[in-house]
């Protein structure tokens, strides 16, 4: 009996000695990966948070394609060619095919980033102590990534202040100021979508902040700087019609930015450098390991070819081509004529015009299908193929924006002869003849309707395939005239806007979603 | 864990003792055939002494002088009680058992006990039901075989994915994954293969298994607590047996083919169809000089810009056709090698095997070579130590095809039936056609690439080395008492690279591309139990276990990659003018349980067991990471009740009643924590970002299953079978809770939501002629057949649907298809219509027109049929499977449904298209821009959601057992040859190649049908 009673003894201690530390055995952590609480308490910790937002504008649903190939696909600018099918949709306005959720959700997740940064830098303590520069230098970057992207969203998904279909008008997006990082928070965050105004004043007073913190030229055009906050917010005052303001703004920018204006004979150089001249801010690719790829990169989805001029290597697809009515406005004509027949089959150029920025589109290869003339801006300008900066502002729209600013019919700043004058400065660098030129002689010649509209075309010409001319056609209100190729879009149809995503609507009565989805 | 072993094995040298006898009884057991019968349990009736036959059935055993009966008891033998008389010899008979109920199943932690006994709701699958499937890995030959355990393909590669179903699968975001469980080894059923599929399982040969044993209900499950909640599946590997060594040899062979070829339109229909594309684009009829300039200048007839009518015509009589299905899809093969031996004494038993398969499949570079070892060792020590080893180690290499899935145009496996069959394969001098650096440097249309070409040139490999293996050690402390350790292994080593070649389209420009992938998991599984099995009397029994056990798993996964390379001929990264991306991930988890078993029988007649364990998961936040599950299971053998025993119809019959819970942490390993994680890279320097938000208060996902059961026998067991009905309740469902994207995160790993499966399952089996004597004719007939009803009972905040995904409803099963009906095809007009959400007809659709359609997932109802015919040596196996009530789509053939012409399309589709106001037919008119101007794309809403019925002769065999007189001269005791054939026929109006498959299936490689011709010898 006393033999058994001590087996039993053995057992349990067995037992016991097994389940002791049960706890400790469960330990792992994750080592990719760091835990959210102490994350933001170094130098390099916020650094890395800064680059970790301006890597959101890579994305292909961002500036990494969409936010330059829709606007040109949704206007009147880009023909979809079907090589692969991306871009169709959109370019025939199919109801739906429009930017996608990934502008908000990602806009949205930076936004965030940027408020709990901007809420932990007043009572972080670094040793050695944070400098003012240093302050100063990311305060601004995360006031002018916020501006950016609100800016972004507001003219995605909602309507543009002064073009507003009253009727159909569900405001901007939630303006979400405060950073949000517990369980409890986000689960009881269900925003409104606030007035356009509102978000707007925002925006101004974001970028206007970051404005005053930056430097020029700063950290360079990859990153944030003052000339870009500037010319950013001229852009910001001209869509929101505060014609003072964006008159003021772009003559602030012209100062800071000094002479980077290219001229006719270096303008095409410029596009196939990797940072374009004019540049004052640009979404950069630093690396081949960054590169979008053949199925997206902005090389692919705009050209066929791999080299300019070179129609023998096919690279990728050339989905998306100059409308007829723009290669018009570029001063191209094709052998064949201009007619919707003629387009359809195999382009030759019969004729160029004197603009050098029409020397920028060019017949692709065969190799996809129909060979189409197609835009070279981005053409591997990096060094590899689909491997492309792309630029966010120019100093060129600078001098556009005070142009139109001085000309915008009611403008509280009209002065058409400071109008003309820009328009003139951009046009002797953008024309190889422009000097002395019966074109010179006209454009002196006209009134300021006609003057106006020719600085709206120039700033089509000049911004084609950049991501422009659907949000100005929105801004001005007017409607998306898509014919020979497409049906009109009007201005007060629903496809003007794009949807919010679905499930932020579903799961939250308070937001609302646009007319038509 | 190093301290577990030590401990484990100490106690077993520690512990001795011997209990003293009285008299000896010496005698022998042999079969009807004067076999002799090892391992048969002798039993003195009452007591709990006794012993276990030796290999030449021979067996010694003291027995107390009061000892009236001995009791004969062996898995595949009637028991028999003798009378002991007055000799001290005795001699017995065995009569083979056919009643199921005999039969011995895994419970869990390599415990074992008599189906009569258990009053849970476990399935089997035994080998004979296995062997010599051409099946690389076990998951797919369970298809059909046990009732509700459904199987379904990924991908047709050799060695490809696993998707097994129990019971309908209990989780939306938690996996729905059984539990394998590998002769008490736990196994990962993560696929960590980039390259290639990679299936767990396929380390094991099928014909190594000796059964399969599936825990369906909750109380059974439990005692696996955590990872439960989907069913466990138990496979119990072959063993030796004591006797004279035994050899086998089995090798079989035979073709790969596809199931069928697309029908696809040739040329010059394709030039009308592309005509009648842009005809409708630009306005103009198709027969237009205009159009035909266009599609000629397409399919690059040279100067057709500028024909003239005439030579238009001329050009479009010389459009050629060429099958590129036939150049990529052929005849694979498959061959099977198997060695094994296996033997013993009383003292120790072995079995070694070895085998070699050899699988390609229909497309080429997408294959598996197998090699495999495996060896099982087991020894008694003392009468009261054995201990014992398992292992099986095998090394698999496998080609990479261009991609397991997607719409990628170099793939053969997509690409093949879309090419506009006007592109030639080759040139006239033999080369290819159509390729970069040559003229032309691809082909026409959007699939412009030479996939014959691609796949000749690409290369890769995916090597997987696995070990998976136990040491398991048992130490009587007395009769009714044991203590085991166990300590297991589940090692796997991958390595994948792919080479794009530089002469193809995709790396042409980027001078060749190499990808590298190298993975390791460690998976450890230790567990001790104490084992306790004890009568009381004639009435009372006990039995039953308590142990602990621990796993943990750790995974580390590197990728590097790199471009420009001097030559095609240089494949390796040193060659790399430009390193593109190297990357490193680790993951993990760890696990711990106290657990027990105790099963109370009283008579025999009334059972009751009581499952309970205290679970713990590194998954979960901190305060919950314990979790508490249990079980209670009741049978009552009626059969056994005296009203009954003596019965001539009823031969056996039990009722089973469980209730239990089981719980569920198949979610990511850090879903609970707060992380701050890489963000990217920008301007050369690297980012982070706010990743996840924390959830302290995660949880287990908990269900609870109710489930009803009765077995039964008649005619002495001539027909069997068994129905379960289950009612499964998930609680506390783990649920991606969607966030408002505006506080900067999607969503959150929580715990809201209930869902609820309920079903029946029948397994019905029996001889309809039954042979009088062996070698007669028999026909005998087993049916599996399972409904389940799967819903959605509850979501949080009393939402109806999950605001990030429609498909998730509540009172639907999970993934319903919610979308807008389709109502055809305008005959005014040849454009698309859908019913509006007051059922008007539109061409355009809104989200607000969205209705309920059906389920997606899994079929409602589920089947199969065994048939097997016997004749002298001559064996006929039969196996029909189906499913019933599941809709489907495809979109590897929903690209060949377009109304654009961008690429080739379905004869079907021309057949039907639309062409002249007033038509009525299914198929929409062609249009170049593939959406009609303001209306809704052409393949909205269901218009390509088919309902996935069928049923399959999902197998065919035909056996042949040499005659003994033949061979025993030979001194072979049983030699078999066989042919055997796989999905032979299908009986559905699917589509598409094949309606097994789950999602959507673009460019996957579909199953296969195969014959196999083998012959397998034992001596």
């Amino acid at each position: 009996m006393k033999k058994i009673f001590s087996k039993y003894i053995v057992v349990a201690g067995l037992i016991a000695v097994l389940v002791s530390g049960c706890e400790k055995q469960l330990e792992i952590a994750p080592r990719q990966s760091i835990d959210a609480t102490d994350a933001l308490t170094s130098r390099d910790a916020i650094e890395a948070t800064l680059v970790g937002i301006y890597a959101r504008l890579k994305n292909a649903r961002i500036y990494g394609r969409d936010m330059i190939t829709h606007p040109e696909a949704l206007s009147d600018n880009g023909f979809a060619t079907n090589k692969s099918g991306r871009l169709l949709p959109e370019a025939n306005n199919n109801q739906g095919a429009h930017f996608t959720t990934t502008i908000w959700t990602s806009y949205f997740a930076g936004i965030n980033q940027i408020n709990l940064v901007l809420e932990a830098l007043p009572t972080l303590t670094l040793s050695p102590a944070i400098t003012q520069i240093e302050r100063d230098r990311w305060e601004g970057q995360l006031y002018f990534l916020r501006g950016l992207m609100f800016f972004d969203m507001m003219r995605v998904y909602a309507y543009i202040p002064g073009a507003v279909v009253a009727a159909q008008d569900k405001g901007g997006v939630p303006l979400s100021l405060i950073g949000i990082s517990t369980a409890e928070a986000a689960l009881a965050y269900k925003p409104i979508r606030d007035p356009i105004d509102a978000v707007y004043t925002q925006i101004v007073a974001d970028l206007t902040q970051a404005e005053a913190k930056l430097l020029y030229p700063g950290l360079g055009v990859n990153l944030a700087n003052k000339a870009a906050a500037q010319g950013l917010l001229a852009r910001v005052s001209l869509y929101k019609k505060d014609y003072t303001a964006a008159r003021s703004w772009a003559d602030k920018c012209i100062a800071t930015a000094g002479s980077k204006m290219t001229t006719a004979s270096t303008y095409v150089a410029n596009w196939r450098a990797a940072t374009h001249g004019e540049t004052l801010f640009q979404v950069a690719f630093a690396t081949n390991g960054e590169n979008i790829g053949v199925n997206e990169s902005l090389q692919t989805s705009f050209t066929t070819l791999v080299t300019p001029g070179n129609q023998a290597n096919t690279g990728g697809f050339g989905d998306l081509v100059p409308t007829l009515t723009l290669l018009a406005d570029l001063g191209i004509t094709l052998t064949g004529g201009m007619t919707t027949a003629n387009f359809g089959l195999n382009h030759t150029i019969a004729s160029r015009s004197t603009d050098v920025r029409n020397l920028l589109y060019e017949p692709g290869t065969a190799g996809r299908g129909n060979i189409k003339t197609e835009c070279t801006k981005y053409i591997g300008k990096n060094g590899f193929i689909n491997l492309d900066n792309v630029p966010v502002f120019r100093i060129s729209e600078a001098y556009l924006i005070r142009a139109e600013a001085q000309i915008t019919p009611g403008s509280t700043v009209f002065n058409a002869g400071e109008a003309l004058a820009d328009m003139q400065f951009l046009k002797t660098r953008r024309y190889t003849d422009y000097a002395g030129s019966a074109q010179q002689a006209a454009d002196n010649a006209m009134d300021a309707v006609q003057l106006y509209a020719e600085i709206l075309r120039q700033r089509r010409i000049e911004f084609a395939f950049e991501g422009h001319r659907f949000f100005d056609l929105k801004r001005l209100g007017k409607d998306v005239v898509k014919s020979p190729h497409y049906n009109t879009v009007a201005f007060t149809d629903t496809r003007i806007l794009a949807p919010i995503p679905q499930a932020e609507v579903d799961g939250n009565t308070n937001l609302k979603q646009n007319a038509g989805y | 864990m190093r301290k577990v072993l030590l401990l484990v094995i100490g106690q077993l040298f520690l512990l001795s003792g011997i209990l003293a006898q009285e008299k000896t009884v010496t005698g022998k057991v042999t079969d009807e055939s004067g076999s002799p019968v090892a391992n048969v349990s002798v039993i003195v009736k009452g007591t709990k002494i006794g012993t276990m036959t030796k290999a030449d059935g021979s067996f010694v055993i003291n027995i107390p002088s009061t000892a009236t009966t001995l009791v004969f008891s062996s898995v595949s033998y009637e028991t028999q009680n003798v009378t002991i008389g007055t000799s001290s010899i005795i001699e017995v008979k065995l009569k083979p058992t056919n009643n199921p109920l005999n039969e011995v199943v895994v419970v869990g932690f390599t415990t074992t006990r008599k189906k009569r006994d258990e009053a849970g709701a476990i399935s089997s699958v035994r080998a004979n039901q296995l062997e010599n499937l051409p099946n690389l890995s076990v998951d797919k030959a369970l298809q059909g075989k046990a009732a509700g355990v459904q199987v379904q393909a990924n991908n047709g590669i050799p060695g490809g994915g696993i998707n097994v179903r129990i019971r309908g699968g209990s989780s939306i975001l938690a996996g729905v994954d059984p539990l394998y469980v590998v002769d008490g080894v736990q196994m990962n059923t993560r696929s960590d293969a980039n390259f290639s599929e990679s299936n767990p399982l396929s380390f094991l040969n099928p014909d190594d298994i000796e059964s399969i044993d599936i825990i369906k209900d909750a109380a059974t499950a439990a005692i696996y607590g955590s990872t439960a909640a989907n069913g466990v599946v138990l496979i119990t590997t072959k063993k030796g047996r004591a006797g004279k060594t035994k050899f086998t040899a089995n090798y079989y062979t035979g073709s790969v083919m596809p199931i069928k070829y697309l029908d696809v339109v040739n040329g010059p229909e394709y030039f009308q169809l592309r005509s009648e594309a842009y005809g409708t684009t630009l306005n103009l009829l198709p027969t237009d000089l205009v159009v035909k300039r266009t599609v000629l200048n397409e399919l690059r007839f040279p100067g057709a810009s500028s024909y003239t009518v005439t030579q238009a015509d001329s050009a479009i009589a010389t459009i050629p056709t060429y099958d590129w299905q036939q150049a990529a899809i052929q005849n694979g093969r498959i061959s099977n090698y198997e060695l094994s031996a296996s033997g013993g004494n009383e003292k120790s038993t072995f079995r070694v095997s070895a085998n070699y398969t050899d699988q390609s499949t229909i497309v080429t570079k997408a294959d598996f070579k197998r090699y495999g070892l495996k060896l099982d060792l087991t020894n008694k020590a003392t009468d009261r130590l054995s201990f014992g080893l398992s292992t099986s180690f095998s090394s698999f290499e496998q080609r990479v095809p261009f991609a397991v899935s997607g719409s990628f145009l170099g793939s053969p496996a997509f690409s093949a039936s879309g090419i506009i069959p006007t592109n030639p394969i080759f040139n006239p001098d033999g080369s290819y056609y159509g390729t970069p650096g040559n003229t032309p440097a691809n082909i026409v249309g959007v699939l412009n690439q030479n996939i014959i070409q691609v796949n000749a040139f690409n290369s890769g490999f995916q090597r997987t080395n696995q070990l998976v293996g136990n040491f398991n050690a048992e130490y009587k402390i007395f009769n009714w008492l044991s203590v085991k350790g166990f300590a297991g292994i589940d090692y796997r080593d991958l390595n994948g690279k792919r080479v794009s070649d530089s002469r193809t389209a995709d790396a042409f420009n980027r001078k060749g591309l190499v990808q590298l992938e190298h993975d390791y998991n460690t998976n450890i599984n230790t567990f001790a139990t104490l084992n306790f099995n004890r009568s009381f009397g004639e009435n009372h029994k006990v039995d039953g276990f308590v142990g602990y056990e621990f796993r943990k798993e750790n995974q580390v996964n590197t990728t590097m990659s790199g471009d420009g390379f001097p030559t095609f001929q240089f494949i390796y990264l040193s060659n790399a003018a430009n390193p593109l991306a190297v990357g490193e991930a680790f993951t993990g988890f760890r696990r711990n349980a106290l657990f027990t078993n105790v099963n109370y029988a009283f008579k025999e007649k009334y059972l009751v067991g009581v499952v309970f364990r205290y679970d713990g998961s590194s998954r979960f936040g901190s305060g919950f990471r314990y979790g508490t599950f249990s079980g209670i299971k009741t049978a009552w053998n009626i059969d056994r009740e005296s009203f009954l025993v003596d019965s001539k119809v009823i031969s056996s019959m039990r009722l089973r009643l469980s209730y239990g819970q089981t719980g569920n942490d198949q979610i990511g390993n850090f879903d609970g924590l707060g992380l701050y994680g890489g963000a990217g890279v920008y301007n050369n320097q690297p980012g982070i970002g706010y990743s996840q938000l924390e959830n302290p208060n995660l949880k287990w996902e908990q269900t609870t299953t109710a489930n009803f059961g009765i077995d039964f026998g008649f005619f002495n067991s001539r027909i069997n079978g068994s129905i379960e009905l289950y009612n499964k309740k998930t609680e506390d469902l783990l649920l991606n809770q969607p966030l408002q994207q505006t506080t900067g995160f999607s969503s959150i790993t929580t715990n809201i939501g209930r869902l609820r499966n309920r079903g029946i399952e029948v397994t019905l089996g029996g001889d309809i002629f039954k042979a009088k004597r062996p070698g007669d004719f028999n026909w005998n007939v087993n049916l599996t057949f399972a409904y389940n009803n799967q819903e959605v009972t509850e979501l949080y905040g009393g939402y109806k649907v999950l605001p990030s995904d429609v498909s998730i409803r509540v009172g639907e099963p999970v993934g319903v298809l919610f979308t807008q009906k389709f109502a055809g095809i305008s005959p005014a007009t040849g454009r698309p219509m859908w019913y509006d959400s007051l059922g008007n007809l539109t061409y355009s659709v809104l989200a607000k027109d969205r209705v309920v359609i059906g389920p997606t997932r899994l079929s409602p109802y589920t089947g199969g049929v065994r048939s097997l015919f016997k004749y002298k040596g001559i064996t006929l196996d039969l196996f029909f499977q189906g499913e019933y009530g599941r809709w489907a789509t495809d979109g590897q053939v929903n690209f060949l449904y377009e109304n654009i012409g961008r690429i080739n399309e379905l004869q079907y589709i021309y057949d039907h298209r639309w062409t002249t106001p007033g038509q009525m037919t299914s198929v929409a008119r062609f249009n170049a821009n593939g959406t009609e101007s303001k209306g809704s794309g052409a393949q909205s809403g269901n218009r390509m959601w088919f309902k996935a019925d069928y049923i399959r002769l999902k197998n065919v065999l035909i056996s042949y057992d040499l005659p003994a007189k033949w061979i025993s001269k030979a001194k072979i005791t049983n030699a078999r040859i066989y042919v055997q054939a796989t999905n032979l026929l299908t009986f559905s109006d699917w589509y598409s190649y094949d309606i097994e498959f789950v999602n959507t299936s673009t460019g996957i490689i579909p199953q296969t049908k195969n014959v196999t011709a083998g012959i397998q010898l034992g001596f």
